[in-house]
């Protein structure tokens, strides 16, 4: 079966939409230009004008939210139960403390110069008052909320699923790793790379793997990392110590039903160490896990590597 | 009539040593349910699947409501009324070994 893609920068990664049936592409193309203008000012932590930032300074006050920041913040905070805290929107003062603090561009421009790095914990997700029926949040004065690691997710599966609403094709939505798939998959499922950044070309250095259905992401504490002080940070923080998580795992994919619960696993994985394996085990889903020495653990069914 | 008496005895044990057997079980399929229910709420939550009733894995959804009503404060209405309508028995489909080139690539970002 042949397919057709489309990419373009965004959410200040990559974008790409990969389609079954080619007449289907200029229509998926602004399917996912659209959710993605929409998830990035219902939730962006940088930009003055979106709706998080207005509820970042709301200040311990009643906020009325948006449809779309509304489910943001309700996946967020399942994602906060489902692994005990380890991924946690309200660690936007921890993030902000280590310095990204603005767009991802500006961090790295400062090439270390950046004020102290200070260790701030979360705040603590079980603090966010959620009201689904008045379509209300609040958050205390001082608290952050940052939705980085479930809202690129979020827009994943939200665009495949309206693409193939759409469309009626099969398709396969990537924002920078993050992978949600919708619709009949390609005979033999769609072929993907799975390495440590997902700015590779297909020919880097990974696994090639099949997939016909659910989502798939990685984390990795490889990329996204920048100078903070005198040290390297990345981006993955434990919530209970505000500091970048111990670099047990140099990259771990999860497979899963849809790509936010996939994204949300891979970095509770991260965040855990080790303990990583049996959680993942237990949770049933299938896992890729890459020690910093390069020796790699399978969960739940993830093919081993042929040995090169 | 205390043979008839007996017997009757022993057939009402038996009833309930099946009844008692059954009901560890289901507690027992209930509880392994609830284990994996987690993701699938979660699953569901991400993809607003809300018009969909589960058929199967009752059980699992309401231990999962109140296991989450314990602990996130406010946001267990949310859960509560998320989970009871999420199905939890899909299972995650593994990955397979690619047998072509990839077309696209999941890593760190």
């Amino acid at each position: 079966m042949s397919w057709a893609t489309a990419s373009f920068p965004a959410l200040g990664t990559s974008a790409a939409v990969t389609v079954t049936d080619a007449e289907a592409l200029p229509a998926a193309r602004v399917i996912l230009q659209d959710e993605l203008r929409r998830i990035d000012e219902a939730c962006s932590r940088f930009r003055d004008d979106s709706e998080l930032t207005r509820l970042n300074r709301s200040a311990g006050v009643q906020f009325a939210t948006s449809p779309l920041l509304l489910q943001a913040l309700a996946v967020a905070l399942y994602a906060a139960a489902r692994t005990d805290g380890d991924v946690d929107p309200t660690v936007g003062r921890s993030l902000g403390a280590l310095g990204w603090d603005s767009d991802f561009s500006v961090v790295i421009a400062r090439r270390g110069q950046t004020p102290r790095m200070r260790i701030v914990p979360a705040a603590g997700w079980q603090r966010v008052r959620l009201d689904r029926a008045r379509r209300t949040v609040r958050i205390p004065a001082g608290v952050e909320i940052d939705l980085g690691a479930t809202a690129k997710a979020l827009a994943a599966d939200r665009s495949a699923r309206r693409v193939h609403a759409e469309t009626g094709a099969g398709v396969l939505v990537n924002l920078g790793g993050d992978i949600a798939l919708a619709g009949a998959a390609p005979e033999g499922g769609w072929p993907i790379l799975v390495t440590d950044d997902h700015r590779s070309d297909i020919g880097a250095e990974g696994q090639a793997i099949a997939l016909s259905a659910g989502g798939l992401a990685t984390s990795s504490t490889t990329v996204r990392r920048w100078r903070a002080g005198e040290g390297d940070v990345h981006h993955i923080v434990d919530p209970r110590s505000g500091a970048p998580a111990d670099e047990v795992w140099r990259t771990v994919s999860v497979a899963a039903r849809t790509c936010v619960e996939a994204n949300t696993a891979s970095t509770a994985a991260v965040v855990r160490g080790e303990a990583a394996v049996a959680w993942l085990e237990r949770n049933g889903l299938p896992a890729r896990l890459v020690r910093t020495d390069a020796t790699t653990v399978y969960t739940c069914g993830w093919p081993a590597e042929a040995a090169a | 009539m205390s043979g008839m008496g007996n017997r009757e005895r022993e057939i009402r044990e038996r009833d309930a040593n099946v009844r008692r057997v059954s009901r560890i079980t289901a507690i027992a399929g209930a509880l392994a349910a609830s284990a994996t229910a987690g993701f699938g709420v979660l699953a569901a939550a991400a993809t607003g699947h809300a018009g969909q009733t589960a058929a199967t894995g009752t059980a699992a959804t309401t231990a999962v409501a109140t296991q989450a009503a314990t602990t996130t404060g406010d946001s267990a209405t949310e859960t509560e009324t998320e989970t009871t309508q999420v199905p939890t028995t899909q299972a995650t489909t593994a990955p397979t070994p690619a047998t072509q080139d990839p077309v696209a690539v999941s890593g760190g970002s």
